[in-house]
Parts: structure tokens; C-alpha cells; sequence
């Protein structure tokens, strides 16, 4: 029976919680600061919900196998591959959906602008995955020394972590790429 | 003192349950093989007992392996689900963007608000499938899944206070809204996707267990997504009640 850590309760869950919303209101200010930027192109306003959502995902997905007390032995090296193989998928899926809706809604893209786009969606999935794979599997280290479970931390601090990543992407997609 | 209690009652509950496996697996070989439960010697033990003795343990770790292990098919799945349904209601959140407007903080609590509510989920969900199987009886895994149903909601509305509080801060000081208008939006809608999302996603948690997925796999984008959704219906039906 592998080693069932304990779980610390409301209280700590409660300030984990409340901390991170206060740097995803700051990263919410940020976008305010670009609302009419970003209400003006609809490929973003549209892959906003959608990216935000897919950041999300990949975080809890993460976390969940790397806290998960039950996993095998070779499930980082499965996680891995799994990422390797779905993140493709998710980054073509959100170019498709949102120049669809938006080349149907009236909007047109020359080669220049799809490019700066594509790059522009791949560059923020990819680090978003990126920084919390390698951050989860450093802080499972610390927090397993100490004792402590990572569901109590670590799902709602690489949800906050992938949030303000992608909201920090589409603030600089909105006044610097396009 | 309360970890060592924990402990104890864990290891109680596994031996209770080892205990149960035994008795079923050795009622089982009796009734086949009619040889005597207290064999010693394995040589005495024929090589079909064995091998159906072996075949049932290696399905039970299957089943179980296959609970928890990293499924590439459902995470493919689920980020799919995720565009479709997402896709659709950026579309409904374009028709509905006025609604939006009629309290002048509901763009700065949405995302907020969205992220508190999945990362609730998130937890509920996983806490829920990894708990229930260090629980035996029908009626503890119940207790334990009202527990988590408290302890998210708790968690929830307690941060939704502290983010209204803020948020209706700013407004007052940057965006000219009215204090009590942002508090009362923030906590009423975080209240009202509680009561709808968490008992959604319990039940989900436990139908994917059920198909013999690993609800880890499967149950994130659903949260992400269906908190998404759920959060910007829940603000637009609230703002519209608070006019």
C-alpha cells in the first residue's frame, strides 16, 4: 500500500485559494488594460476562453498524475509522451476553431498575420506545459519531504501559475504581436 | 496526534478489506478445486487452481492499474470537448456581451472567479477518486464525498468574499461601480455554480469511475470547461437579477 499523505484541511486550502485569485485579479487587470485591443480581434477574443480553459486542463492533468499516490513506477515518462502527443492536437484545434469562427463572423488573414498567430498560440501552450511539468516535479520533491499532500497546494497554484501565463500571453499578443 | 489516529484507521481498514479478499478467494478455490483451504505444500496445488488463482489476481491489478494510469485517448478526447463546447460559448458570449456591461466589474471577476471555481473542482475531483478506495463501506465513501462537497463549497465562498471585497475595491476606485454591487455579484455567482457545478462533478467523478477511466484524465477539461460556461452564465443571470 504505497504511503497516503495527509490533507491539511479548509484553512489551508481557503488562504492557498484566496492568495492565487489576487495574482490572477492582477493578471485580469492586465487584460482590462487591452479590452478594446482584444474586443476588436475576434481570433482572439474567441481562442481566449478556449486557450484559458485548455491551460487549465493541462495543469490539473499534470498535477493530479505526479500527486496521484497510486501511479506506477514509469506514469512521468507516460505523462510525458501523452503531453508530447496531445498538445499538437489542442494547438491546431484552437487555430482551426477561432479562424473559422472569425473567417465566418467576416474576418480575413493574410499569410503574415496567420503565421504571427500560429506562433503565437503554440509559443503559449507550450510554455504554459512547460513550466508546470517541470515545477510540479520540483515541488512534489519539497513537499513530499516535508510531509505535505500537493492536491492541497499544487492544483490551485499551477491552475494560477497557467492562468496568468496565458493571460500575461494575450495581454503581449493584443499590444505587441499583432 | 489526529495523523496517528488516521493512520490506525487506515491500516484497520485495509486489513479489513485484505481480510475480505482472502475469504472470497479461498470460498472461491474451495468451491472449484475441492482441495483443502489449509494446503501447505505448493506442490499439492494443481497448476489450473493456480492459474485461475493467478488469472483473477492479474485482473484486479489490471482494473486497478488502469484506474490510475495516463490515458492518452481521454486527455485527447477531453481537450476536444473543450474546443467544441468552448468554441460555442465564445459564440454565446459575443450575442451576450451587453449583459456583461451592466455591472461595470464583471469582466475583472470572471476570470477570477472561473479559476477559483475550476481549481475547486479540480480538488474536489481528485480528492473524491483518490479517497474512496481507502474507504470500505457504502457508508463512509458517502460521508466522505459529502465532506469534500462541504469542504469545496466552503472554500469557494469564503475566497469569493475576499476576491468581492478586493474587486469591488477597485471598482470603486478605478472603474466608479458601487461596493456592495461587485460583492454581492462575486459571492451570488460563485454560490450559485457551486450548487450546480461541484454535485455535477462528484457524479461525474464517479460515472468515469465506473467506465474504468482514470477521472483524472478525464474529468479536467470538464471542469475547466463546464466552469468556464457555468461561471459566465451564473455572472450574466446574476447581473441581470441585481439591475
Amino acid at each position: 500500500m504505497k504511503e497516503r499523505l495527509p490533507h491539511k484541511g479548509v484553512k489551508t486550502a481557503t488562504m492557498i485559494n484566496t492568495t492565487g485569485a489576487f495574482v490572477t485579479l492582477g493578471a485580469g487587470l492586465a487584460l482590462e488594460s487591452v479590452k478594446t485591443q482584444l474586443i476588436a480581434m475576434t481570433p482572439l477574443l474567441i481562442a481566449l476562453p478556449a486557450m484559458n480553459a485548455m491551460a487549465s486542463d493541462y495543469a490539473t492533468i499534470i498535477t493530479a498524475h505526479i500527486a496521484d499516490p497510486e501511479a506506477g513506477h514509469d506514469s512521468r515518462r507516460k505523462l510525458a509522451l501523452a503531453l508530447l502527443t496531445t498538445l499538437p492536437i489542442s494547438i491546431i484545434g484552437v487555430f482551426f476553431i477561432s479562424t473559422f469562427i472569425s473567417t465566418v463572423r467576416g474576418d480575413e488573414f493574410n499569410q503574415d498575420l496567420t503565421l504571427r498567430y500560429a506562433g503565437f498560440i503554440s509559443a503559449a501552450l507550450i510554455s504554459v506545459v512547460l513550466v508546470v511539468f517541470i515545477g510540479t516535479l520540483i515541488a512534489h520533491h519539497i513537499l513530499k519531504k516535508k510531509q505535505l499532500n500537493l492536491e492541497d497546494f499544487m492544483i490551485t497554484g499551477n491552475n494560477i501559475i497557467a492562468t496568468v501565463i496565458m493571460l500575461g500571453w494575450f495581454t503581449a499578443a493584443a499590444w505587441v504581436i499583432f | 496526534m489526529q495523523s496517528e489516529n488516521d493512520k490506525e484507521n487506515i491500516e484497520k481498514q485495509t486489513l479489513e478489506s485484505l481480510s475480505s479478499q482472502v475469504t472470497e478467494q479461498e470460498e472461491a478455490i474451495s468451491e472449484v478445486s475441492s482441495i483443502p483451504i489449509a494446503a501447505t505444500d505448493i506442490d499439492t496445488v494443481p497448476l489450473t487452481t493456480l492459474e485461475r488463482f493467478g488469472a483473477q489476481w492479474r485482473v484486479w491489478y489490471d482494473d486497478k492499474r488502469r484506474l490510475h494510469d495516463v490515458g492518452r485517448k481521454e486527455i485527447m478526447l477531453g481537450q476536444l470537448f473543450t474546443l467544441v463546447v468552448v468554441g460555442a460559448g465564445s459564440v454565446l458570449l459575443e450575442d451576450n456581451k451587453n449583459a456583461l456591461l451592466i455591472v461595470g466589474t464583471a469582466l475583472l471577476v470572471y476570470p477570477v472567479l472561473a479559476a477559483l471555481m475550476t481549481s475547486a473542482a479540480a480538488s474536489l475531483s481528485t480528492s473524491v477518486h483518490h479517497e474512496i478506495d481507502f474507504f470500505i463501506s457504502r457508508k463512509h465513501q458517502v460521508l466522505a464525498l459529502l465532506k469534500g462537497f462541504r469542504n469545496a463549497l466552503v472554500v469557494s465562498v469564503s475566497s469569493s468574499i475576499a476576491i468581492g471585497i478586493v474587486a469591488a475595491l477597485i471598482g470603486v476606485l478605478v472603474l466608479d461601480t458601487g461596493f456592495l454591487l461587485t460583492l454581492q455579484l462575486a459571492v451570488l455567482a460563485t454560490i450559485l455554480t457551486s450548487l450546480i457545478g461541484f454535485p455535477f462533478i462528484i457524479a461525474a467523478t464517479l460515472f468515469i469511475r465506473t467506465l474504468k477511466s482514470n477521472p483524472d484524465d478525464v474529468t479536467a477539461p470538464l471542469e475547466s470547461t463546464v466552469f468556464s460556461i457555468l461561471t459566465l452564465l451564473a455572472i450574466i443571470y446574476v447581473s441581470r437579477f441585481l439591475q
